[in-house]
Parts: C-alpha cells; sequence; structure tokens
C-alpha cells in the first residue's frame, strides 16, 4: 500500500499514548471507527493524506483514528534507545526496531516476553496428542465428522487480556494537537476509579464558568462525551432519577483513553492541550502478566492514584490497617525502574523523585465521614473545589490520616514523586445498595480538588494558586 | 471655620475639604467646599470652577434638570476661611455619615483598604454611572482617582473636575474607563495597581472576592480600541455579585491540636515537601534575573577626555584610580569596585609616602 505523502494536518511522526513508539505518519492509515463497538467501518487513509481531516465527512471527524500497528513504527520508546536489530538489553517494555528479512521498513517486536514464544505453546512441538483435529471434516461434505455439526466460519482470536490489542487506535485529533497531559487513575479493583473519572468529567462539564475563572476553556474532545454518556451505566450514574452503579473496568476493555478534553489555558499563553484520562481495571495493577497492557503508564505526564476509604480496617476511633494492597507501589516500582534503566542507557542519573506530579485521592471519604473521623469531616462537608489556596493543608491533614490510621501504603507516592497533593473525595456521598445509590444523599464531593491540583502542579494553571513554585515548563520562582 | 458645620475638615496638602449643610435647605444633600491654600492652587481651582460649571450646566440641559448622584453638582466659588483665597462649592447626597474623600483618609488610615465587595460593587456602579453621564455630555473627565472620589458611607460621588476636557466625539472616553478600573482594583485590592494590564491571578483574586469584578478591570483595561466604554462598564458593574458567603462554607475549621504521633507525621510530611521543593529548584530553576548593568570606565566620543589630574580633583582619588586603569587597558578591572577601590587606596598610600618624605 503507497500513499503519496503523509497528511498534511499532521507532523511527519507523532508519539502513541498506548504503546510510546513514534508512528511513522506516512505510512499510518487513517480509519473511521464506531466508538460503540470498537470496529473498524471504513478506511479513509486516501481522503485524509488529500484534505487532512477536511477530506472526511464532517460527522466522521470525531471518530477518525489512527492506525498504530508494527508496520508503522519508527522507533523506539519515545526515541530513547538506538539498538537497531539487538533485542534490548534493558527493560522489559520497551520496543526495539527490527528489520524482518527481506522488508524494507522497520518493524517494531516487543521483548518483554511478548516476543519470545511460550515453549509450552511451541508450534514445532506439534500437537498435542490429545487435541482434536483442526478440520474434522475428513470427507470434505462440509458437515464434521466428529459432531455433524456444520463448521462455523473462523472466527477472529480472542484477545489477549495481558497483551495491548494490536494495532490500536488513536484519536486523529489527538495527534494534531502538539501538547498532551496524559493522566492515568492507579489502584485496586473497586478501589473507585471509574467512579471518580465520572463524578470528575461530570462536575468539569458542569463547571465550565468557574473552570474559567481559573483561566480554563474546556471543550470535551471529539465526541467522546457523547459516546461517554450514552454508555448504558454512566448514563444510569449521571440520571438523578436512577444514580446507578458503574459496571466494573474488565480487564479486557481496551487500554484507551476513556476521556479526553482539549484545554486552552489563558495561563500558558493561550496553548491547547489534549488533556486525556486513562482509566484501566485495577487488578491490572497487581497482575506480573499485565505488563503490556500497562505499558502506558511510562508515558503518563500525571498520576491520580486512588486510596479505597472502604480498605480501612478497625474501631474505637482508631484504624487498624488496609484490608487489601493498594498497588501503588507496583506502580511506583515499576516507574523507578523505567526511570533508572532509562537513565542509565543514555548515560544520565536516575530522577529521584519521579519527574513527574500526582495526587493521591482517598476516595469513598464519605464512610470515613460517617465513622465520624476528625480529619475527614475537617474537609469532606466542604464546598471548595475552586479554593487551591488550602491545597496543602489539607494535604498535610489527609498524610497524618493515613501516617496515624494504618494507611501508610497509601503515602508512597508522597515520597516517589516531585510534586504531590493528598485529597478526601467521595463520587457519590453515599454507599451503594444493590446496585443504586441513595438518590437523596447522592452528591459529588469535591472530585474536582484533585484534578484542579494536578492542572497546577503542571503548569496548566498558575501553581501558585496552590502555592506552589517550580513547576515543569513554569519558569517564575513564587 | 465656623461656618462649615459637619465634621473635620480634610486635606492633601494643596486643597482642604469641607462639608457643611446645603445652603439651599434640602435635607438630602450637603455642599463640600474645596479650599485652596496658596495663590497657585487658587488659580487651579478657579479654572477647575469654571470647568465644573460647564459639566453641569451642560448634564442639567441634557436631563433636563436632573442631576446624578454620583456627580457633584456646582454650586459657586466664593471666599475661602482666611478671606483671601478662593473656595469652589459642590453640592453631593448627604449619605449616611461624614462624608470624606478618599486620598485624604487612605493617607490618614492606611488600614481602610480593602473595602468590603459591597463597597466596592457600589463604587464602581457609582464611577461608571458618573462617567457614562458625563461621556454622554460630550466631556472627559481626565482624572478618575482617589483624590477624585468622596464616600458618603452610602455612595461614591465624583467630585473633582480639574482635568475635565471636551470630548465631543468620544475617543478620550476610554482613559476615564481604564482610569476607574485602576481606581476599582486600588479599594478592592487595597495597593495600586503595577502595569497596564491586570495579571491574571490578580483577576482570579478579584473575582474570587466579587463576582466578575476581575473580569469587569481586565475589559476596562484592555487595549484601546477594544476597550469597554463607560456604559458598558455600568452595566456590567451593576452585575457584579458579592461571594462572601461562598468563600466562608469553603473553608475548613479551625484544627485541633495534634496528638504527639500526628504532630510527628506532620512534621515528617513537611520535611518531605520542602526537600521536594529543593529538588524542584534545582530542576526546573527560575529564570535568570536580568543582569543590572555594571558600571564602566566612561569612554565618551563627543566630549574631549579629561586629564588624569582633572579627574582627581574633580572626582576623587576613587574615580582617578578607576580612570588610571582604564588607561593602562584593564576595562575589566576598572569596572570592580574592589580592585579599583584597592587601586585608589595604593595611590593614596604613595602620596602620603611622597609627602611624609618631602616633610622629613
Amino acid at each position: 500500500m503507497s500513499y503519496p505523502s503523509r497528511p498534511a494536518d499532521l507532523p511527519p511522526t507523532v508519539n502513541c499514548p498506548y504503546c510510546l513508539s513514534h508512528i511513522d505518519t506516512s505510512r499510518a492509515r487513517s480509519v473511521i471507527r464506531n466508538i460503540a463497538t470498537q470496529e473498524v467501518v471504513d478506511d479513509v487513509t486516501d481522503a485524509v493524506r488529500r484534505r487532512g481531516l477536511l477530506g472526511v465527512a464532517s460527522y466522521d471527524r470525531g471518530n477518525t483514528y489512527l492506525e498504530c500497528r508494527r508496520e508503522v513504527r519508527l522507533d523506539l520508546v519515545q526515541g530513547e534507545y538506538d539498538y537497531p536489530g539487538t533485542a534490548d538489553p534493558l527493560d522489559d517494555m520497551t520496543t526495539v526496531v527490527m528489520n524482518r528479512p527481506g522488508e524494507d521498513s522497520p518493524t517494531a517486536a516487543f521483548t518483554d516476553g511478548i516476543g519470545f514464544d511460550d515453549p509450552e505453546e511451541d508450534e514445532s512441538a506439534g500437537p498435542s496428542p490429545f487435541s482434536l483435529a483442526d478440520d474434522a471434516d475428513e470427507d470434505g461434505d462440509g458437515w464434521e465428522s466428529t459432531t455433524g455439526a456444520q463448521p462455523s466460519p473462523p472466527l477472529p482470536p480472542p484477545a489477549d487480556e495481558n497483551e495491548l490489542p494490536e494495532p490500536h487506535y488513536i484519536p486523529y485529533e489527538y495527534c494534531q494537537v502538539r501538547r498532551t497531559l496524559n493522566i492515568g487513575l492507579i489502584g485496586t479493583s473497586s478501589s473507585g476509579k471509574s467512579h471518580l473519572l465520572a463524578a470528575m468529567l461530570y462536575r468539569m462539564q458542569e463547571e465550565e464558568e468557574r473552570l474559567a475563572e481559573l483561566g480554563l476553556k474546556v471543550e470535551p474532545f471529539a465526541e467522546m462525551w457523547e459516546y461517554y454518556v450514552q454508555r448504558e451505566d454512566i448514563a444510569g450514574f449521571f440520571a438523578p432519577d436512577r444514580r446507578t452503579v458503574l459496571r466494573r473496568t474488565s480487564r479486557n476493555d481496551p487500554v484507551e483513553f476513556r476521556m479526553a478534553y482539549t484545554v486552552t489555558s489563558t495561563w500558558t499563553g493561550e496553548e491547547t492541550y489534549v488533556v486525556s484520562f486513562f482509566d484501566v481495571a485495577g487488578e491490572l495493577f497487581l497482575d506480573s502478566k499485565a505488563r503490556s497492557r500497562l505499558q502506558f503508564i511510562y508515558g503518563l505526564d500525571a498520576y491520580i492514584f486512588v486510596a479505597d476509604g472502604q480498605a480501612l480496617y478497625g474501631w474505637g476511633g482508631k484504624r487498624r490497617g488496609l484490608r487489601h494492597p493498594s498497588g501503588f507501589s507496583n506502580v511506583i516500582n515499576k516507574l523507578r525502574q523505567n526511570e533508572r534503566l532509562v537513565a542509565r542507557a543514555k548515560g544520565k542519573t536516575p530522577q529521584n523523585p519521579l519527574p513527574q506530579p500526582a495526587v493521591v485521592v482517598l476516595a469513598k471519604a464519605d464512610l470515613l465521614l460517617a465513622q465520624k473521623e476528625y480529619w475527614v469531616s475537617r474537609w469532606l462537608e466542604l464546598d471548595d473545589d475552586f479554593v487551591l489556596k488550602t491545597v496543602d493543608e489539607e494535604s498535610e491533614d489527609v498524610y497524618v490520616y493515613c501516617a496515624t490510621n494504618g494507611a501508610r501504603e497509601w503515602l508512597y507516592p508522597v515520597n516517589a514523586f516531585e510534586d504531590v497533593t493528598l485529597h478526601f473525595a467521595s463520587a457519590t456521598g453515599c454507599e451503594e445498595q444493590d446496585g443504586h445509590y441513595n438518590k437523596r444523599k447522592f452528591r459529588h464531593m469535591r472530585v474536582l480538588r484533585p484534578l484542579l491540583s494536578l492542572f497546577a502542579m503542571t503548569g496548566l494553571i498558575d501553581p501558585k494558586t496552590i502555592n506552589h513554585a517550580y513547576v515543569k515548563g513554569v519558569r517564575e520562582p513564587l | 471655620m465656623t461656618e462649615y458645620a459637619t465634621g473635620t475638615p480634610q486635606g492633601d496638602g494643596r486643597y482642604r475639604y469641607f462639608f457643611r449643610d446645603d445652603s439651599s435647605g434640602d435635607t438630602q444633600r450637603v455642599e463640600v467646599l474645596i479650599e485652596a491654600v496658596d495663590p497657585q492652587t487658587a488659580e487651579q481651582l478657579a479654572a477647575e470652577a469654571a470647568l465644573a460649571e460647564q459639566a453641569t450646566e451642560a448634564v442639567m440641559n441634557e436631563t433636563g434638570g436632573r442631576f446624578p448622584h454620583s456627580l457633584a453638582e456646582y454650586v459657586g466659588t466664593r471666599t475661602g476661611t482666611n478671606g483671601a483665597q478662593s473656595t469652589l462649592v459642590l453640592r453631593m447626597p448627604k449619605g449616611r455619615g461624614q462624608p470624606f474623600f478618599l486620598e485624604p483618609k487612605i493617607q490618614q488610615t492606611p488600614g481602610i483598604l480593602p473595602v468590603s465587595p459591597k463597597v466596592v460593587r457600589k463604587i464602581a456602579i457609582d464611577i461608571y454611572e458618573a462617567l457614562t453621564v458625563l461621556h454622554s455630555v460630550g466631556y472627559v473627565h481626565g482624572a478618575v482617582n482617589t483624590e477624585s472620589l468622596v464616600w458618603n458611607r452610602r455612595e461614591a460621588v465624583l467630585a473633582r473636575y480639574r482635568r475635565m476636557a471636551s470630548d465631543p466625539d468620544g475617543r478620550q472616553g476610554a482613559i476615564d474607563v481604564a482610569d476607574a478600573a485602576r481606581l476599582l482594583y486600588h479599594v478592592a485590592i487595597g495597593r495600586p495597581l503595577n502595569g497596564d494590564t491586570l495579571p491574571p491571578g490578580d483577576q482570579r483574586e478579584l473575582n474570587s472576592r466579587l463576582f466578575g469584578l476581575g473580569d469587569l478591570i481586565a475589559a476596562a483595561l484592555d487595549q484601546q480600541e477594544r476597550r469597554i466604554s463607560a456604559s458598558e462598564a455600568w452595566a456590567r458593574a451593576s452585575r457584579l455579585v458579592p461571594v462572601e458567603n461562598s468563600t466562608a462554607a469553603a473553608t475548613p475549621a479551625e484544627r485541633r491540636e495534634d496528638s504527639p504521633e500526628e504532630a510527628e507525621a506532620r512534621h515528617r510530611f513537611r520535611a518531605i515537601r520542602t526537600r521536594h521543593e529543593d529538588i524542584r529548584r534545582r530542576r526546573y530553576p527560575p529564570a535568570p534575573p536580568s543582569a543590572e548593568p555594571r558600571w564602566t570606565p566612561p569612554v565618551s566620543e563627543e566630549l574631549p577626555s579629561r586629564s588624569l589630574g582633572r579627574v582627581l580633583l574633580d572626582e576623587g582619588i576613587g574615580a582617578f584610580a578607576r580612570r588610571l586603569l582604564g588607561r593602562i587597558g584593564k576595562p575589566a578591572a576598572a569596572a570592580s569596585r574592589l580592585v579599583s577601590g584597592k587601586a585608589a587606596v595604593l595611590l593614596l598610600v604613595i602620596v602620603l609616602v611622597v609627602l611624609l618624605g618631602r616633610i622629613l
């Protein structure tokens, strides 16, 4: 397949936020996808190369994606390594450029066990003596001899729940905007990540004017918001007369932005960013086999660590510890290891603490409020999403609460990242019962505050609003 | 002085201000007497009186006899308290207490600023109303600031006309609008605005105190061709909303005293935060301050260079040493105050030794 040139409205290369490789836009396909079913419905590569996104019908522009597949990847992770023709000696999540025999274009292969076949599944060893033959239709009459059933058409192989889907798709508009802020939600299963994100996104829609006061003009990215709210569980969660619980995020869900916004910031001189949110199944963070699916965490610009307030146990005014691990340390260890290996490969000193900002959100804090926990009650009832000057005071109190109530594990990010704030929040304001929340008690409590704090720590809004200084890209001292 | 019935007179060094009941018997109004303290200011006051009379007449003609509360009305001039100097008499609403000019009051009681959001809102409405009226009759005020403003504890009144000018085509009105915005910033924040534009942080701060004020001031300080008019500013000022209550609801309760364990955790967190801030300072250092120009030996191309002896006589031993170092081809050394100071001391010692040698 050859095309005259790359799309005029795209740069020569773009970074894939999922596999972190560079994509050659002159070779990548542009496709229309049905977001609801995740299927590719049309190939618009020719039209896009001729006229850019204007070559696509206006109603389909929001559904146009750039396809990231092995053939179009140019180089290594973020261009950081350069070991052509060799397997990456360093890390388990990197992609390495390889030229296959007879191919001119480089392709990327994964190490990390992905490129090395499992000996137990080695096809050269021949089929298992206990397995049925692939084609049981020995007489060729179209019916299987063993079962008498008409063979079904061949199905695509099931997606490996541990692997990053191949190919994967990047929103076209995301590739057009040079500045991106990828935010990942980290936390175990049922910690409340999806609920927190849904509440956060809803509040962002609601608070357009107050965000404008902070110098932010926020617009949902492409048509993501429409599709997001059309999801049945999301619609039920937002509907005042339903307030249903969100479905559990499956580990098979595609590793894609759950939602993204274009954010124009007056603080950064009217620059437009794409702010995207990754929300994947919590069990992936505890599963060492899911490294490929979790590859996106190395390319994130900021982290939201979601601590499950329900995981605390203990009574009598004192919590004793956590019922289950938070998964924070797994992620932080991966990030530190990556930082160390990348630094060593580049002959530099690893950055410690990690050079990204993070927030720790003690979610489901309404359950702690019900237990009359002093530190929670001091903050959770406040309507202070936009009163950011008290962020540091709150962070101290959350730290004190966690440190003195057996939740030190939640404080790992404080030491690990260069700039961290901590928050009490609740996405629902009440506990769920039989798949529903109490409609009268339901409210989003302080869900926007962690996000705004993160915006300040990334320099998207003035860091002085949270009394912080020395933020990357912001050269002005406090 | 007994002529002036109410309150303590104010003064700013050039004028004295007195307030008294309205001589026409209107109980809703008071008169403000502006008295010049010397002949020079008396001349200026006479000119101002003429302008005030013109403005009053123009407004009266335009409105059919009604005069806005936010603008002081010309009454006349008369002899001052010392019998020799002129006094300008203006009329303004009575309000709820002793009126005062803002600038002398700020000088006397600096803690009076910032004023409450409700007062800022009232000042904004009144001042832009006054400007709307003045602009509509073809005049610009020219000096909207704390010296021109009287607060009668209920309303703000624009009560000086000293720089008023005719502006039939309305081109100069934008200056008044921006001056009024600076005045509002001053009373709302408590300090004058530095620069010509409103910093985003201040805009947010103002909006958080009085919803819409930051936006109003930003729009009033915009580039002249995009700046809002006085009437638009007046309309926007009427829509300002104080947000005192929402701030109160967003403030956490007083923190209880920490237990020893909690105090230790808090101490630990602060230590981490400080350490990380130091790390960030090293990673993302602030922009270096702009280098101050250092002193260099003057090398004038236009003027004939002076002799070393003349420099010694005119500027002393220090300048002499610097000039000497410059001449012997060490401009860098001459630029350093330390080196040139040492050279000066050395020269002084040599001169003293020579003199002592001659004496002995």
